[in-house]
């Protein structure tokens, strides 16, 4: 459906994307995930022909649209984008909105499904300012998928909602993409986001494609730092110290194989325990967070953050064992 | 306090429509052979530099801000310039255009008689009378529409692209009606300067209420008609922002800030680029090049001699003028602004609405108000508002207000209302708000209301001319004197010098506005 | 020489009031010559002159704004109707002078002294060289005269020499006549009145128009233009002074008057002497080709050659009396 190959883009001096090579399938639903200034939304809005490219080329449906030498404009491409603030037509009411793209039919049965589905049937008759954040994001979102785009390009679709619509939100953008039969590139910097909608998952990281697979093996072998840590909190520990762990990866920092494990992977033993696999340390700080302690223990001069239940009364400065549960 | 000072400016434009009720024997005739007459020729003219402005003014601003093409840069530039021409002046250097009709006319009258051509004459009169009035009023439009374009317009014709919809239909079927309370701000400015020009129409000889007004006033010595015109005018006016409030209605836009992305230009190919070209430097030509040149190739025809000095004292009149007026009247737009912010003021909220009154009503009109204020006050000692500075000053604030009104009202309700509040609550006192945190947060505002007022009041004539002080010349009244002795060739310096100290200010404002892309 | 000495006489009357002294002027008019003169009076009396350009009209209705506040000592306009109409308005007060009731036709000031002319224009016929033989017409009622249809050239109706020009064909023919007079005359224009005097002449010489009314001055400013165009226009067309078998040619004139409110009083009187001084007149009349008040009496070479001509000899002040009646005719007969 799409390609991109040796995609590159600068502003200034700066480079923004570096050498990108993507592929998505039909019907695929792909994230790219990236911090702030990862050069994301830009790659978009260059596969949407919202921007030039340096160099490299894009190909949508076996069609070059962007290389050396063509420039296909946007809305020749079959492409949709949903952006980042919506981008509602404010002199419009919701169902002009959705009905403003030129291949999108009064007639078509389908837009009212996704409509319906979007449970925003009863805004149809409001302008955009009358509506919520939430609601204004599912009707920019009907309104990309109803003009039928070969791709659906996705902003941030969620980065301005609060945590518990995100929630109820994920549950219906996934079921639009899926009803529609849209493949979709969505962009954004919260995992969870990516966890829930996609097929396959790209980690961009200062303009450059660090990782990519799905999504939970993604989550189980990052193969840096940075793709460890977009996932939450994250310890790394050298591979000597758990000869037995069969995943790891090398870090390009210091050219030194590590161990990704998670707070919560953690066992902790109390002040006895296996000696041939515990980790012995002093706890720096301890917090209850709900049924958890979440802590902090100098293990040898390597602070490790560890959670584990409310079962043994853990204080501050007390000595403890704990070991990386490695089995999953 | 904030809300007297107010109320003072309104006193004035108070008392002419008080007056206005009066009796006069004049207005059966008025009302039976020239009302109907001029409020036709009006609507005509007002009608007709709506539409070309609105075609002009539009179309500029979204060919500069949506395509790519050689020379765009400077031409976006360029369409700004025109502004610096009033319209008494546009109409002056063209003053014999009409003469290049002639063979026309000659050719008409033998072949098709002496009535027709009559008609044929006016027809060629509100052409380039509306033509003319376009060609500099059409910036009203550009900049404003641009600047709509460049805030928030760059996202949404972006969304029109994915919708489906080319450049060219983005624009006609989803963006204009986007546009539209910016194209009709534009618009009423646009109207407003027509409705206030009495030198152009005067000698293209078209009757249009502000003729009516000045020819009752002085023809029929009949000031009471002449006020009962001008409320009539006024009523038009009325009805026209009341619309224009009703149109733009529930349509304001909240802008969410995110990432300005700078819009994607489409390139131009070169036969298009021959079209951009002909259709954004046809103002540009009509406007600025032929009058500008015109004007200083007479020039070259004057004489330098000592009668030439006073044009020296008339410059500096009226920058000195320009600046403490552009200084004052802002400053007062800020401050009350600032007042009915930080108190959340509904009396004064209301208030903004009625500025503009004071821009749209016939300089003329305002002086009588003046006039009429000053005999009240003509009691007080020490306050004398006709011949003096500050009379004058205090005029140029009932008349311009609004300009600078309308950049200060709109910033500050959208960046300081929060901060405002917030720095209430931290018990600040108002000096600390306005110092630390209004000004320097308002600074871009602040200046283009100065830099607007400052152009007007270097182009302003019926005021000044009756206002001033004794010995008191400013380039607008000096070219106004040599224009009535019909002689071009001196007019033409003073002139050249009201567009060229309009020029700096006009270029930090295009700068601005590229600035906010 | 001689009139250095009558200045300095002059001078003399008026000294015991001459110690510091200015005058304000309000003056709608803006020549060169005017420049030039009050420079000569600063210069031979030491009084500072300071002055206030503006229309009659705008310079009217500020004075009776200010009332008795108003700096002005003098009001000068380019027509008697306005004057008269200030003095109506209560705005100007009678002086005596010897000298302004012997250099100043009785026709050409106010019966109460109040106000004065100070120079005279004349509106004249002027027709093009080539197309119209001068014997085809002799008088503004000729102009009514169905054979100009589609030939005439003349400007607005909003122009005061043309609301003065009506107000004596209405002393003269009475209202009912001037109406229909202003009818035919309307029938008879070649285009829309506009533009200013110069335009009219232009028109007459460019073949748009055969004839034309405007000011005399107009056609000397012509003539003598540094532009080269102005001169070959000026050279195409005549002038013609209408009605010399009846009435006369309309005449209109420059005047002043002292106003109520003047704290300068014989320096104002002064001033308006100085400017009927035969230097000054010829100063009205060299440089901007307005007849001097004593009509046939003149030594610029312009003027002289356009001839001597018999003018209408009523009373300026029905001018100001028919004005806004004649601004009424007009309407009534739709002339723009």
């Amino acid at each position: 459906m799409l390609k991109i190959i040796n995609l590159s883009k600068n502003y200034n001096a700066q480079l923004i994307l570096d050498d990108i090579n993507l592929t998505v399938q039909n019907g695929e639903i792909v994230t790219i995930v990236g911090k702030s200034g990862s050069g994301k939304s830009t790659l978009l809005r260059i596969i949407a022909g919202l921007e030039l490219p340096m160099r490299g080329k894009i190909e949508l449906k076996n069609k070059t649209v962007n290389d050396g030498n063509t420039f296909i404009n946007p809305e020749k491409r079959n492409c949709s984008l949903v952006f980042q603030d919506y981008a509602l037509f404010p002199n419009l009411t919701v169902e002009e909105n959705i009905y403003l793209g030129k291949n999108a039919l009064k007639s078509d049965s389908k837009i009212k499904d996704l409509i319906n589905i979007a449970g925003i049937n009863t805004l149809l008759k409001k302008f955009p300012h009358q509506c919520s954040g939430g609601e204004q994001q599912r009707i920019a979102i009907v309104r990309s998928i109803a003009v039928k785009p070969g791709i659906l390009l996705m902003d941030e679709p969620l980065s301005n909602l609060d945590y518990e619509l995100k929630f109820s939100l994920r549950q219906i953008v996934k079921k639009l993409l899926i009803e529609s039969k849209t493949t979709a590139l969505i962009v954004t910097h919260d995992i969870h986001d990516a966890m829930e909608f996609s097929d396959r998952l790209i980690v961009l990281e200062k303009g450059r494609i660090i990782q990519e697979g799905v999504p939970n093996e993604v989550f189980k072998n990052p193969n840096s730092k940075q793709t460890a840590l977009l996932f939450g909190k994250a310890n790394f520990i050298p591979l000597k110290y758990l000869k037995d762990s069969k995943r790891s990866f090398l870090s390009t920092d210091d050219n030194i194989q590590y161990v990704c494990i998670r707070p919560e992977q953690f066992k902790v033993e109390g002040l006895v325990g296996d000696q041939n696999k515990s980790f012995e340390g002093i706890v720096k700080s301890v917090r209850e967070v709900g049924f958890n302690y979440q802590m902090v223990v100098d293990w040898n001069g390597i602070f490790i953050d560890v959670q584990t239940n409310l079962k043994l009364k853990i204080k501050k400065d007390q000595r403890i064992k704990f070991y990386p549960d490695l089995d999953f | 306090m904030s809300k007297l000072l107010c109320l003072l400016t309104f006193i004035p434009l108070t008392l002419v429509i008080l007056n206005s009720y009066q009796y006069s024997d004049n207005w059966n005739h008025i009302k039976e052979f020239l009302l109907l007459k001029y409020t036709f020729s009006t609507l005509i003219l007002v009608i007709g530099v709506g539409i070309l402005s609105l075609i002009f003014g539009v179309g500029t601003a979204w060919i500069v801000s949506v395509y790519e093409f050689y020379g765009r840069k400077i031409i976006q530039w360029l369409l700004i310039i025109p502004l610096t021409i009033p319209t008494y002046i546009i109409a002056y250097s063209y003053y014999d255009i009409l003469d290049y009709f002639n063979p026309i006319y000659i050719w008409v009258r033998e072949n098709y008689g002496s009535n027709f051509l009559i008609l044929i004459d006016s027809l060629v009169i509100y052409s380039v009378v509306i033509s003319l009035f376009t060609f500099v009023l059409y910036p009203y439009i550009y900049l404003s529409t641009k600047a709509s374009l460049s805030i928030q317009g760059n996202r949404l014709i972006e969304a029109a692209y994915t919708l489906k919809f080319s450049p060219f239909e983005s624009f006609l079927k989803v963006m204009l009606p986007v546009l539209k309370p910016a194209i009709i701000a534009g618009l009423s400015l646009v109207i407003m300067e027509t409705l206030n020009d009495y030198g152009a129409v005067e000698y293209f000889g078209i009757s249009t209420l502000t003729i009516g007004i000045f020819r009752s006033w002085f023809g029929m010595n009949d000031l009471t008609s002449a006020i009962k015109i001008s409320t009539f005018l006024l009523s038009f006016v009325f009805l026209f922002l009341i619309l224009e409030r009703m149109l733009r209605g529930n349509e304001r836009y909240h802008n969410k800030t995110g990432t300005m992305y700078r819009l994607k230009r489409i390139s131009l190919s070169k036969k298009k680029t021959a079209l951009a070209w002909i259709f954004c430097c046809t103002p540009i030509i009509f406007g600025f090049i032929v009058p500008f040149t015109r004007l200083i190739s007479w020039a070259l025809y004057i004489n330098f001699d000592s009668s030439n000095l006073d044009i020296i004292g008339g410059t500096l009149n009226t920058v000195l003028l320009s600046i403490i007026s552009a200084f004052l009247i802002t400053s007062f737009a800020f401050f009350i602004n600032f007042i009915k912010n930080f108190y959340n003021n509904q009396f004064l909220k209301k208030l903004g609405f009625l500025t503009i009154l004071g821009y749209s009503m016939p300089g003329a009109i305002i002086a009588i108000g003046i006039l009429n204020f000053d005999k009240l006050l003509s009691n007080l000692p020490l306050i004398t508002l006709t011949g003096t500075v500050f009379g004058l000053t205090f005029a140029y604030l009932i008349r311009f207000l609004a300009v600078a009104w309308q950049p200060l009202e709109a910033s500050m309700e959208k960046q300081c209302l929060t901060i405002n509040q917030a720095a209430r609550l931290m018990k600040r006192r108002i000096g600390y708000s306005i110092f630390k945190i209004n000004i320097p947060i308002l600074k871009k505002p602040i200046l283009l209301s100065v830099l607007l007022v400052f152009i007007d009041i270097t182009k302003e004539l019926p005021l000044t001319l009756i206002l001033r002080p004794f010995n008191f010349d400013t380039l607008s009244t000096l070219t106004y004197d040599l224009i009535n002795q019909a002689n071009f060739f001196q007019s033409s310096l003073s002139s050249l010098l009201i567009i060229l100290i309009s020029f700096p200010a006009l270029f930090v404002i295009s700068k601005q506005l590229n600035g906010q892309q | 020489m001689l009139n250095t000495i009558l200045i300095l006489v002059l001078t003399i009357i008026h000294f015991q009031n001459i110690l510091y002294s200015e005058i304000n002027i309000y003056t709608h008019r803006h020549y060169d010559s005017d420049k030039i003169l009050f420079q000569k009076f600063t210069d031979f009396t030491g009084i500072d002159i300071n002055i206030i350009k503006g229309s009659a009209d705008q310079l009217i209705q500020r004075l009776e704004n200010e009332g008795m506040n108003s700096p002005a000592d003098i009001l000068l306009t380019v027509d008697a109707g306005r004057l008269y109409r200030a003095k109506n308005k209560g705005l100007l007060q009678s002086i005596s002078s010897d000298v302004l009731i012997r250099n100043i036709p009785e026709s050409m000031r106010d019966k109460d002294n109040y106000w004065f002319g100070l120079s005279v224009r004349a509106r004249v016929i002027v027709y093009s060289k080539e197309r119209v033989n001068n014997r085809e017409l002799s008088s503004y009622e000729d102009l009514a005269n169905p054979k100009w249809k589609g030939r005439l050239a003349i400007r607005s109706s909003n122009n005061i020499y043309n609301q003065s020009l009506l107000a004596s064909i209405i002393t003269a023919n009475g209202s009912d006549e001037a109406l229909k007079w202003v009818k035919s005359v309307r029938e008879n224009m070649a285009r829309k009145p506009r533009g200013n005097d110069r335009d009219q002449i232009r028109a007459v010489a460019s073949g748009i128009a055969d004839i034309g009314v405007v000011n005399t001055y107009y056609v000397g400013l012509l003539e003598n233009s540094s532009n080269g165009n102005d001169v070959k226009v000026a050279e195409k067309v005549a002038i013609l002074f209408p009605n010399q078998n009846d009435r006369g040619t309309h005449i209109n004139v420059s005047g002043g008057g002292v106003t109520k409110s003047s704290k300068n009083k014989s320096e104002a009187i002064f001033f308006l002497e100085f400017l009927t001084l035969e230097s000054s007149q010829n100063t009205f009349a060299k440089n901007n080709y307005e007849y001097p008040l004593r009509l046939n009496k003149n030594n610029s070479d312009l003027i002289s050659k356009w001839g001597n001509f018999k003018s209408d000899k009523i009373h300026l002040s029905k001018l100001g009396e028919n004005n806004a009646e004649a601004v009424k005719l007009f309407d009534k007969a739709g002339w723009e």
